[in-house]
């Protein structure tokens, strides 16, 4: 059997599910479409696990997550919100130390997470698959189906407007 | 002098083939533009890496030996649309209930998925997938 393949869905929900969440709310900043986004996957991956070709298994559940992540956007249609301050104090009190120190997070991560939303899709996303959740540029390029150069292009412009909006 | 542009990027994740890494050693040893470019690039990408890794919800995933998963119900048009097709059709009165937090079983969220893909123009019109059958994973 290729090492790829995944044992169960539960396996895949416990090994991957905070992944997806992470990269779900990343990209929307909003905790509630993050978690709905997060159980969708998890249902299409139910689906699909029966019927997964042996290949890049990163590539094929992250092309699933992408793929719900821009139905949900057509559906709502409407761009993804900003998360609000209250829902960011929630993230805050999750693995922080002490009080300095989720003040001093809180308030990096908030203007980073604003920076990120500022960011046209195509860049956020490969900003998020590259450096939040750890994809190989070649796994992006599967997930995104775009050519690594593609990949490569889009999360050089996409770190340079970042900072850009950080400065 | 021609600067390395987006080779800086893959440089600092390991993309780049051994002539590559070459190049952008030698380049930025006397080439300032790119040295800059190169602790931008840096900056931005820790500032990624230095975002908190977020627990998921409480509940999300709980229950999974029983293929339960606690989804907490919110008002949104869709879910009442949904809702009320699945009472028609189905007969389900746990989906009428407008109870604000309800466990319901993955069945369950199959089905009211597939509801959604049927009420959805945008998803593939005749095509919903039957709910999935439980026993899942260790059950059989």
């Amino acid at each position: 059997m290729p090492e790829d393949v995944p044992l169960s869905w539960e396996e895949v929900a416990r090994t991957h599910g905070r992944k997806i969440y992470n990269f779900a709310y990343r990209l929307t900043g909003n905790p509630d479409d993050a978690a709905d986004l997060a159980q969708e996957v998890l249902l299409r991956v139910r689906r699909g696990l029966a019927s997964y070709q042996p290949g890049s298994f990163e590539g094929w559940l992250w092309r699933i997550t992408r793929n719900a992540f821009l139905d949900d956007v057509r559906r709502k249609n409407r761009r993804p919100t900003s998360a609000l301050p209250d829902e960011l104090d929630r993230f805050a009190a999750i693995s922080t130390p002490s009080p300095d120190d989720v003040l001093a997070s809180l308030r990096l991560g908030e203007d980073i997470q604003k920076a990120l939303l500022g960011l046209p899709y195509d860049f956020r996303e490969a900003v998020v698959m590259c450096d939040v959740i750890g994809l190989s540029y070649d796994e992006i390029a599967l997930a995104s189906a775009v050519p690594v150069g593609t990949v490569r292009s889009r999360i050089h412009r996409g770190r340079k407007m970042l900072r850009e909006a950080l400065l | 002098m021609t600067h390395l542009g987006e080779l800086l990027s893959a440089y600092l994740d390991g993309e780049v083939t051994e002539d590559e890494r070459k190049l952008v050693t030698s380049h930025i040893t006397d080439c300032g533009t790119c040295q800059a470019e190169l602790a931008d690039l840096h900056l931005a990408r820790s500032a990624l890496r230095s975002l908190p890794v977020l627990d998921l919800p409480a509940g999300l995933l709980d229950g999974e030996a029983s293929v339960v998963i606690p989804l907490v119900r919110r008002p949104r048009v869709w879910i009442a649309a949904a809702a009320a097709t699945v009472a028609v059709f189905v007969g389900v009165a746990t989906f009428v209930a407008p109870e604000p937090t309800v466990p319901i079983t993955f069945n369950e969220i199959s089905l009211e998925h597939n509801n959604r893909s049927q009420l959805d123009p945008l998803l593939t019109p005749g095509k919903a997938v039957p709910p999935v059958s439980l026993p899942i994973g260790g059950a059989e």
